[in-house]
């Protein structure tokens, strides 16, 4: 049963973010930080094709551009749900860290991206149907997956030992996508508001093209690149959680064996100073008064 | 609000709230990293 985390566990990054004595100063390496530079230009350039280049829609005018942010959220929403109930599997399968931390990891991420989700839904709701809220099939759904997202993190949080904590949060972490299903099928089991689904609707065909086909592209790469990014240091930082958690405990088992041993010898030099007292009735020697 | 108004509100929702995460994520880890022995965070 493999309860610590190997050197070959770790995520792959590269040496770059290293003090001078080549220890990395945080949870940044040259590979996130390669990312991270790809995310950002990425961003921009999200910025010039979906506010800028890409056409009105007919129908919706100007607020398709939200959805440049709203879909990929969503989908990367489903992603991070999707990694955590795998990382939970094999969790409770193999036992292994480093899937619970990256269940964790991807969780809270995941947590992040259902509230983007949530709220860009609401401000494209409001102009488009009337209401910021209403309580149609897809937009409860989310909203559930978005208080389980949140009752996994806070699972995590409720103090037990790192195995007990682990197996509760990996059982929350089972349920995420059969959620996942319903959020994603609920336009097609339910009359819902909600509009059914615009891309890979049949299959590989989809109902918009050039421009704003390719804006939502991009969204979904440089979202993933985000996510990537966020993946990688959220899990390194859990890692550094586990090590403190870890460290504090030997620490406090070795000052508790140090405080034990202290005691003993303690008790030992005053027994040897002070030797116990004789029955009434014998001498020091132990011998039988005449 | 116009049509513009709720774009750009979205927009810098998502940049923002994607920004302070990663603040937040990338400050707790430096605050943590000093506390773990370094041959503990060689990130391999």
């Amino acid at each position: 049963m493999t309860t610590h985390l190997t050197q070959s566990e770790l995520p792959p990054g590269a040496a770059g973010g290293r003090s001078g004595d080549g220890v990395p100063t945080g949870t940044g390496s040259r590979g996130t930080r390669i990312l991270g530079l790809v995310a950002l230009l990425g961003l921009v350039f999200l910025g010039l094709i979906g506010l800028w280049a890409s056409p009105e829609d007919r129908i919706q005018g100007n607020l398709v551009r939200i959805l440049y942010v709203h879909v990929p959220s969503a989908m990367l929403a489903y992603l991070a749900c999707f990694i955590t109930t795998v990382g939970s599997a094999v969790y409770l399968w193999k036992k292994s860290r480093w899937w619970d931390l990256v269940a964790y990891a991807s969780a809270e991420i995941g947590a992040v991206f259902t509230g983007i989700t949530l709220v860009t839904g609401m401000l494209w709701g409001r102009p488009t149907w009337g209401v910021y809220w209403v309580w149609d099939a897809r937009l409860t759904s989310t909203a559930m997956l978005f208080l389980l997202l949140l009752g996994y993190l806070a699972v995590r949080r409720i103090p037990a030992a790192a195995p007990v904590r682990s197996k509760r949060s990996a059982i929350v972490g089972l349920l995420l996508v059969p959620n996942v299903i319903i959020v994603r099928q609920s336009v097609e089991w339910w009359r819902t508001l909600h509009q059914e689904a615009t891309l890979f609707a049949n299959g590989l065909e989809s109902e918009i093209h050039g421009l704003m086909l390719f804006a939502w592209f991009v969204g979904v790469v440089v979202f993933g690149v985000i996510f990537a990014w966020l993946l990688i240091h959220r899990f390194r930082l859990a890692w550094l959680q586990e090590q403190i958690e870890e460290h504090g405990l030997e620490r406090a088992i070795a000052d508790r064996r140090a405080e034990a041993d202290a005691e003993a010898e303690i008790s030992g030099a005053a027994e040897a100073a002070d030797p116990s007292p004789t029955e009434p009735g014998t001498d020091s020697n132990g011998e039988a008064a005449r | 609000m116009n049509q513009w108004g709720y774009v750009i509100a979205c927009w810098v929702i998502v940049i923002g709230v994607l920004g302070v995460y990663a603040a937040i994520i990338i400050g707790r880890g430096r605050a943590l990293s000093r506390q773990v022995p370094p041959e503990d965070r060689r990130w391999m």
